[in-house]
């Protein structure tokens, strides 16, 4: 278990950390008035998930709508929903802009040597769907390797089975990186389908899944650097059936192809970088009837920074985007062409660091809201930090919900409105105690709430604006480490309080005016206790998710708990870990959603092997 | 179109009954096929009957009432919307009505026959609701739940217009009930069932709505389709009385009744044979009463309109009258 790196760096190093680039860091990623989790390649080669989703449910405090193990997993961040999650590879969004959202279990862990999540908007840098957070999975480059490989391989309960391979070969003008995933399950987990009756084997839940990821790297000289990168990912699972289902054969397939490309020539005074990207996916669903639906997406953006001093800096951009999707749901597959420009404007000084941006996008030339931002962070004193955020948001409807047959509306307005929030990050050190601790609040008001509903007594529904959603809460999170000798203890406290509630009545979906949103538990709740004694590590994590409201049933609150024991050994070429874990160590009978079973106890095990060689002159 | 007319079964009354079936025979579609209102005219008629649809062109959606002779009993899907579940109309007919209930469905008696009585109609499921009902799909539940114990079920109700108002009398026929306690009476409804609307008496039109014990947030999960066939409705037709037999000075009452009918034969103090039937022409009651036991027992008669025929020696009576 890691913990977010704004808190603690890692005590166990390995060689895959890219070096730090010093050469003009990008305003436009500095996040200044929130807070942000980032997750290495150290980080996430030890952690105990599998995809992307778990990670984030696991050691970033959001709840993962998951229906069920290795099915589709989606995002809650501070009450909003999963389109109101902008999920972006190396700065493009790759959610479906057919659906809006992206299933966070087909991402793998180590598919980039970054991640961060980002809680709260940023939309006027990112653009659309900025209103939750932001997830980033971002390529790193490293020129001081010389030759590296990985390789991880892992087993575990209902014929779980994971490998991954990487290779990175290269000098200190050109860098190519290689990896390639694979994951299956049989995913037959034991579950009580009540508590009167005996457990069933759940069917129809096979998944697998294969990434292959290349990355390419040329610095032509020290200012000027192109970087590409490919992404193709099958995946296949099986759609389980509900436990008031007798059975399933639905299937789903999810093929994909990603390529960006960037070129970034940096200068003393700032930087300038283009970039492009193609993105590719289809998602197929089979039962009985077989439903294809294809989009590509085209990007293009220019940025250019300014940096007139230490203290002031600039930057601009603008992006282009166009879409095109096929699907049987649309009389004329729609083509959209998005077009924004961007600006932000940093001052730091002594204690200060001060960002305020702007956006102006557009939709097939209708100008969208104007998009303000501004963020503050304030050191107050060597121990204590102060920060706010406040700035306005925006969702822009997706291809179905604007095309679809029947029920699309065309004329639906982008959801928007402005968040605010503040926090306050203290650290300590008590008798060789290192405590940190965070607290947020936050609110935030979104107009134009879209939503899929039943109104006028219509037979099909349709998408609507709706008038208002209020979101409000307080995020904590606090640190206690302790390190003697070879050994280390480390206890995080994390808990989130979010009321994300209607301001408006509806008949269907029966929704009344300050009732909570489907699937957003009030409370989540967690503790970890990480252990560190020479090359051992053992960690404990216990988490506990409220009662959420579904949309058949409720869905009763439940705590679980997990723990890893890994142990890590090195040489000066290879740096490797053996783990084992036992998740839902408890055997809670549960459900995130309601009618999809959870698994009970199941285990891992698997072993990661990093070898090594750096160029001469980092060694 | 055809229609079905049985003329006078009853010729030897002082009125008589016609019936007008409706039974889509000779609605001329491909096989395996249906009518759902896609040609734009909004419904479409078959005996004195109209069944309205709702066909939105820009989305290929409907609701209302289609005509199909669709032979599917087996693909679970929303695409097999309309199947019936016996695979081919009542009486192994070819045609036969669905309708897709969106909060509710009309049917309409054209203005030649508006008042007159639907006896009845014969209903079955949809394969598409029937298989969900039986098995679940990912967004319905199997009917039962997951300890088959859960009372469930799925409920047609059907009322009256007449004059412009809603009646507040229905008949409800439940094409799934899993509410007993031995589950093994729990059923869903495979086969055509005659489902006898004749206690509604006279209508203008009938309203549909249908109620699920699955429902959630977004309304009801189970598919709300029904299949309707051989429609029935009575034209009271008036006859002459010069062609009939000597009239029976009798008095019925009351009418409606629950439980007894009372007949007081104002003529003389003779046994009189006493026969009830239903608007199908099935004969229910035959009973020989005298003066001195001068009423008869219904209670066990199904709610409805009744014939009753008292027949003295050559002079005899009928009339209607409505069992509560």
């Amino acid at each position: 278990m890691s913990i977010p790196t704004c808190c603690w760096g890692q005590a166990d190093t390995m060689l895959r950390v890219p070096e730090i680039e010093i050469i003009a860091p990008r305003v436009r990623t500095q996040v200044v008035g929130g807070t942000t989790n980032t997750w290495n390649a150290n980080d996430l080669a030890a952690i105990s998930a599998n995809n992307v989703g778990e990670l984030l449910q696991k050691d970033g405090g959001v709840f993962i709508k998951s229906y069920g193990m290795g099915s589709l997993a989606t995002s809650s961040i501070r009450g909003g929903n999963a389109s109101q999650t902008l999920v972006m590879w190396n700065g493009f969004p790759i959610q479906s802009p057919m659906l809006g959202l992206l299933d966070l279990s087909l991402l793998p862990l180590g598919g980039t040597e970054e991640i961060s999540l980002q809680k709260g908007g940023n939309g006027s840098m990112w653009g659309s769907g900025a209103i939750g957070g932001i997830i980033s999975l971002d390529s790193k480059n490293d020129f001081s390797n010389k030759f590296s490989m990985g390789l991880k391989t892992e087993m575990g309960s209902f014929g779980f089975v994971g490998q991954q391979y990487q290779m990175s070969v290269g000098n200190r003008k050109f860098q190519s990186v290689t990896k390639v995933f694979h994951q299956s399950a049989k995913n037959n987990f034991n579950y009580q389908p009540a508590p009167t009756l005996p457990d069933v084997q759940q069917t129809n839940a096979e998944y697998s899944r294969q990434h292959i990821l290349q990355d390419f790297y040329w610095k032509i000289n020290p200012d000027l650097q192109l970087g590409f990168h490919f992404w193709k990912q099958w995946s296949h699972q099986q759609i389980p059936p509900t436990i008031v289902q007798n059975s399933s054969l639905a299937e789903q397939k999810d093929p994909s192809t990603r390529a960006t490309f960037e070129i970034k020539n940096t200068f003393s005074k700032g930087l300038v970088q283009g970039k492009l990207g193609f993105f590719e996916e289809s998602n197929i669903f089979i039962d009985g009837q077989t439903y294809n639906n294809k989009f590509t997406n085209q990007f293009g953006e220019l940025e250019f920074q300014w940096n007139f001093n230490s203290n002031h800096k600039v930057v601009i951009g603008s992006m282009y985007s166009l879409t095109e999707a096929e699907s049987e749901g649309y009389v004329e597959n729609p083509v959209e062409n998005r077009s924004a420009f961007f600006a932000s404007y940093l001052f730091q000084q002594n204690k200060w660091k001060i960002k305020t941006s702007l956006r102006q996008a557009a939709v097939n030339g209708r100008s969208v809201p104007l998009i303000p931002n501004l963020g503050i962070d304030f050191n107050a004193f060597s121990f204590l930090k102060l920060q706010f955020k406040a700035g306005k948001n925006y969702r822009l409807p997706t291809l179905n919900d604007r095309f679809w047959t029947p029920g699309g509306n065309i004329d639906l307005l982008p959801e928007s409105g402005w968040n605010q929030e503040l926090g306050i990050q203290t650290q300590f050190n008590l008798e060789g105690i290192q405590n940190k601790f965070q607290i947020t609040g936050f609110n935030r008001k979104i107009d134009n709430w879209i939503m899929w509903a039943n109104v006028d007594g219509s037979f099909f529904w349709s998408a609507v604006n709706v008038e208002k959603v209020w979101s409000r809460g307080l995020e904590v999170f606090t640190s206690f480490l302790y390190q003697k000798n070879k050994m280390q203890i480390q206890w995080d406290v994390r808990g989130n309080y979010i009321l994300s509630t209607t301001e408006f009545d509806l008949e269907r979906p029966r929704m009344s005016k300050g009732t909570q949103l489907f699937y957003t538990p009030k409370v989540q709740a967690s503790t970890t206790l990480i252990l560190s004694w020479k090359n051992f590590h053992a960690s404990y994590d216990h988490s506990f998710t409220s009662y959420a409201r579904g949309v058949n049933e409720g869905v009763d609150g439940y705590l679980i708990g997990n723990a890893s024991l890994r142990y890590s050994f090195k040489n000066k070429i290879s740096h490797n870990h053996i783990f084992f874990r036992v998740n839902n160590i408890w055997d809670t009978n549960y459900f995130v959603i309601e009618r999809r079973p959870m698994p009970g106890i199941y285990y891992q095990a698997g072993i990661n092997f990093n070898f090594y060689k750096k160029s001469k002159s980092q060694k | 179109m055809k229609q079905t007319f049985t003329l006078f079964f009853f010729l030897v009354f002082n009125f008589s009954f016609g019936q007008i079936v409706s039974d889509f025979e000779t609605l001329n579609i491909e096989p395996d096929s249906f009518l759902n209102g896609s040609d734009g005219s909004g419904g479409f008629t078959n005996g004195n009957l109209f069944f309205p649809n709702d066909y939105n062109d820009a989305w290929g959606s409907w609701s209302g009432w289609a005509m199909s002779n669709s032979t599917d009993v087996t693909d679970p899907e929303f695409t097999n919307q309309y199947s019936s579940i016996v695979g081919a109309g009542a009486m192994q007919s070819s045609n036969y009505a669905v309708s897709f209930v969106s909060g509710e469905s009309i049917l309409k008696i054209d203005d030649t026959t508006k008042g007159d009585s639907i006896l009845g109609m014969y209903i079955t499921n949809g394969t598409y609701p029937y298989l969900v009902i039986r098995d679940g799909n990912q967004f319905s539940k199997k009917f039962g739940g997951v300890t088959g114990d859960d009372p469930d079920y799925f409920l047609l109700t059907i009322k009256k217009y007449l004059d412009g108002n809603l009646s507040t009398d229905s008949v409800d026929f439940y094409l799934a009930d899993y509410r007993f306690a031995d589950n093994s009476e729990d059923y869903i409804i495979d086969d055509w069932t005659f489902v006898d609307l004749s206690s509604l008496g006279k209508v203008d039109s009938l309203s549909f709505t249908m109620a699920s014990t699955d429902v959630g947030q977004f309304g009801i999960n189970t598919p709300t389709y029904f299949c309707a066939d051989n429609i029935t409705t009575s034209e009271i037709i008036q006859v002459s009385n010069s062609n009939l037999q000597a009239q029976l000075n009798v008095e019925i009452f009351p009418n409606p009744t629950s439980d007894f009918l009372f007949i007081k034969n104002l003529e003389n103090q003779n046994n009189m044979e006493i026969s009830i039937y239903n608007m199908l022409g099935q004969e229910f009651q035959n009973n020989t009463i005298t003066n001195y036991s001068n009423s008869i027992n219904v209670q066990n008669l199904p709610k409805g309109t009744y014939l009753i025929k008292v027949q003295d020696g050559e002079k005899q009576h009928s009339q209607l009258f409505v069992k509560q």
